[in-house]
């Protein structure tokens, strides 16, 4: 609990420290020749022009997220741990520990991925509107969205209901049980609901049906198949899919009456959608955290001393930035870390873009779709 | 119906005439195999049947499943703590601790015996295994009182493959098991030593990290994939060509 | 809504557990995990057989009575079928999520409805998944089984072999059966008003669709026609060698 607190203030000093030598190009300093980032094309090299800019813009955002809700980040290092009574979530040997962290100082990862390389990324629809099913690597997620009307929350009158919900089940580890949520399930909600709910990726108003009376209640549930390791950033591709690819009934409204169609009578309509933020997860290594890894796997989550999740879409705003506890890791490697996730945005993005796409084109045999829609628009 | 590798779901009808019938040696039954009296022996697990009439035994090849403890296995285990006179090892994830006894490394007395913490590997033989007990495991010979390879496992990397590759890897007919990666990653000039226990874990160690890695990736990608011969051939050079 | 006229299988596809499977058929789809033998907690464990330990998740929703219920059924129905007695003082966990249920296009369903007959016909969907992780997993066991649903209608016309939502709607009862390879019944759940006749005549049914045929059967099935029904055993056999051969390419 003490430790949130006390990084907290030690990031601010950072922040402020390069706030203030914004002109000059900060020295790599603690920035090993290792670093993959370092050795990258120098379009990221901190000394450019344009992503001086960025940087600053960076520095802002990160900095205002962090002043605005200090309390948010301190509750979420204060998970209570769950009491140990299920069988024992199997744990790497030393020996595994202490090979991966050599060969990471030899620059090798166990799977011969380099340090900034995602897995596979794979995404699948279902039959039905709505389900989702993403494979990183070997980890598995399966969302699936479903709607019904409700009554809107009396403070919230205008607004529908969007409520996302993971559970870690027996499925994917006999040490999680029913009912009893584990840090790893806490962290990976959190994440979902501040990357997704609050930056506005869904529009909440158009749920709405009849202020303060009725509204419709979207709901994800996120079922983990299979974890081996970042479980968010996959989690949050199946989400985001899942909603974009979900079709609502479709609905009218006259006088105080509201109709819902069925399937049969009206095409159903998918969701006002906004924008599409994705994550990307660092995990660090190293006493002072100078290596960074992108998309660790299981084995690697295991000796990581820090991880970093920052949230952006495809146009590189950033929705949400989280550094949960480990050891304190450089700014200026967590901002080259940033950079390295708008890129790996763009193309995550483009691929789930693409998927949809092709899925739509799949069901849509022949221009129907198209035609029905144009008739339901008529219609209302 | 008798040929070789026969297909058995559990619960199918093996016939007669497949079983083997030494006139003297008592029959032998192997893994996924069991016996209701007087004379009916059926599958448990869906796989092939085999024989040996040399040594009048039958059993059921398959591949997967969760290693189940069986006397004379050797396994690598996990140390999970030490209590009393024993250690208590971990060898498959979930399952319940093998004991080992604090005396059962070689040449050792109370006060030479091996410092083991929670997180160690030892190479290890399953001494006992009963279902009604638990399973107790060994690393010296009780015969010779010789270690024979069996100890802690220092440094190097545990990789985890299916149970059948282990198998494989164990088998003393190289040339029937059709795993040649290993001998591929040798004659390429890699220097590395390899553990398998039959539970599914190869320990590699002894060369560089990066050799390890490789000789690591190119097991698991054998057994994730299915490779035989000439495709095990394809990943040993792919996987040298990307070593500077 | 389409109905995907062939069942649709995968097996060992999740990595981190002993076995796991998908199966879709008519609609319905399940995951399933198995993970066994592994250790009981002490104030379960049995002395003398293992316990298994039956999941059931719903696709959207929190699980509640319904999906209690269906484990229960489920747990009591595959412990006949393990060797549970080889594994004392054990835990097999069978972790089954459904992903995906059968849309009713002329009705909007509310999330957490739950009536029994819907209730049921899930049921063969989950059982015949959770066989086929079991077979993944090399679950020692006596035989395999699979299970069906046959649906009733009210207007007493012929039975109907796995109903859609619409006809499980407008049918009188609905029965699910559960038959070993072998053709003895293990598990039999009815519901609605029904004669003994139509029981009888959708227990035959089942049990056709569920038991083995011998040899000589199948071969004079074949010329008989193309709308033949998916025989289940055949199906679980079909998977399970594929598993096998591709396991053992090396022999």
């Amino acid at each position: 609990m003490e430790k949130g607190t006390v990084e907290l203030q030690v990031w601010h000093q950072k922040f402020l420290r390069y706030l203030a030598c914004e002109g000059s190009p900060p020295a790599p300093g603690r920035i090993s020749s290792r670093d993959p980032l370092h050795d990258k094309s120098s379009s990221h090299s901190p000394s450019s022009g344009a992503s001086q800019s960025w940087f600053a813009i960076g520095i802002a955002l990160i900095f205002s997220s962090f002043l605005k809700s200090p309390d948010k980040l301190n509750s979420e290092t204060q998970i209570p741990l769950p009491a140990v009574n299920m069988p024992r979530e199997a744990e790497i040997s030393t020996n595994e520990k202490q090979f991966l962290k050599t060969a990471l100082t030899e620059n090798v990862r166990i799977d011969g991925r380099l340090f900034e390389q995602y897995r596979p990324l794979s995404l699948g629809f279902g039959e039905e509107f709505g389900v989702a099913e993403v494979e990183l690597g070997k980890t598995r997620i399966l969302a699936k969205v479903s709607a019904e009307v409700t009554v809107p929350y009396a403070d919230r009158p205008f607004d529908g209901i969007f409520q996302i919900v993971t559970e870690l089940s027996p499925m994917v580890s006999p040490a999680f049980e029913v009912n009893r949520p584990t840090e790893t399930e806490v962290l990976l909600s959190r994440l979902l609901e501040k990357t997704v709910r609050r930056s506005g990726a869904l529009d909440t108003e158009s749920l709405c049906l009849m202020a303060g009376k009725k509204c419709w209640a979207v709901r994800v549930d996120v079922h983990v198949l299979s974890h081996d390791g970042n479980l968010v950033d996959a989690a949050c591709v199946a989400v985001v899919a899942a909603l974009r690819h979900f079709r609502k009934p479709d609905t009218s409204v006259e006088g105080e009456m509201v109709t819902v169609y069925t399937a049969a009578e009206r095409e159903p309509t998918p969701l006002s959608w906004l924008h599409s933020p994705y994550c990307v997860t660092w995990s660090f290594y190293g006493e002072e955290g100078e290596m960074a890894l992108l998309d660790a796997s299981w084995k690697e989550e295991q000796v990581q001393v820090a991880s970093f999740t920052v949230s952006l879409n495809r146009h590189g705003e950033v929705c949400q930035i989280a550094k949960l506890g480990g050891v304190a890791v450089d700014a200026v490697l967590l901002l080259k870390c940033t950079a390295g996730a708008t890129v790996e945005v763009k193309r995550i993005s483009e691929m789930v873009d693409q998927k949809l796409e092709e899925d739509a084109k799949r069901r849509d045999k022949g221009g129907l779709m198209a035609e029905l829609r144009a008739e339901n628009e008529r219609e209302s | 119906m008798a040929e070789e590798g026969l297909f058995v779901l559990p619960g199918d009808l093996i016939d007669p005439s497949f079983i083997p019938s030494h006139p003297k040696k008592p029959l032998r039954l192997g893994p996924g195999l069991r016996h209701i009296p007087p004379n009916s022996i059926l599958p448990t697990v869906s796989g092939q049947v085999y024989t040996d009439n040399r040594k009048n035994s039958i059993w059921v090849e398959y591949n997967g499943g969760r290693y189940v403890p069986s006397t004379n296995d050797q396994v690598i285990g996990q140390i999970q703590r030490s209590a009393g006179e024993h250690y208590y090892v971990n060898i498959a994830p979930y399952a319940s601790n093998a004991v080992l006894p604090h005396l059962a490394f070689e040449g050792v007395t109370k006060k030479t015996r091996p410092q083991l913490n929670p997180g160690a590997l030892v190479y290890a033989r399953v001494a006992l295994a009963h279902k009604h007990m638990d399973v107790e495991l060994e690393c010296v010979s009780p015969s010779t009182g010789k270690a024979d390879g069996l100890g802690p496992l220092v440094d190097g990397m545990v990789f985890n493959v299916s149970l059948g590759l282990a198998r494989r890897l164990s088998m003393s007919k190289k040339e029937n098991s059709k795993v040649i990666v290993l001998d591929l990653l040798g004659d390429a000039g890699l220097v590395f030593e390899v553990v398998v226990g039959r539970n599914g874990r190869v320990w590699i160690g002894g060369g560089s990290v990066a050799d390890t890695v490789l000789v690591g990736r190119a097991l698991t990608q054998t057994d994730e994939e299915d490779h035989g011969p000439e495709a095990q051939k394809n990943v040993v050079r792919r996987l040298l060509s990307e070593r500077k | 809504m389409t109905i995907s006229a062939a069942p649709d299988v995968v097996l060992d596809h999740l990595s981190k557990a002993d076995g796991s499977a998908s199966y879709s058929y008519a609609g319905y789809a399940v995951t399933a995990t198995v993970n066994g033998p592994i250790e009981a907690q002490r104030r379960d464990e049995q002395p003398f057989e293992a316990i298994v330990d039956v999941i059931v998740r719903p696709a959207a929703g929190v699980g509640g009575t319904r999906e209690r219920h269906l484990e229960s059924i489920l747990c009591s129905t595959l412990r006949h079928l393990i060797l549970l007695k080889n594994f004392p003082r054990q835990l097999f966990q069978i972790a089954l999520q459904i992903t995906s249920v059968p849309e009713n296009d002329y009705v909007n369903s509310k999330l957490m409805q739950a009536s029994s007959s819907q209730n049921l016909s899930v049921l063969p969907t989950l059982f015949q998944t959770a066989i086929l992780a079991l077979v993944s997993a090399a679950v020692p066991m006596k035989t395999t089984a699979s299970a069906t649903t046959i649906a009733i209608p009210k207007d007493y016309g012929s039975p109907l072999l796995n109903p859609t939502p619409r006809q499980v709607q407008t049918s009188s009862s609905i029965h699910v059966f559960a038959f070993t390879r072998q053709g003895d019944l293990l598990l039999s759940q009815s519901d609605g008003s029904f004669s003994q006749d139509e029981w009888d005549v959708a227990h035959d049914i089942a049990k056709d669709v569920c038991m083995e045929k011998k040899r000589e059967e199948v071969d004079v099935m074949l010329d008989d026609d193309e709308s033949q029904t998916q025989n289940m055993a055949d199906l679980i056999r079909a998977e399970a060698q594929m598993k096998t051969d591709s396991d053992l390419h090396w022999k």
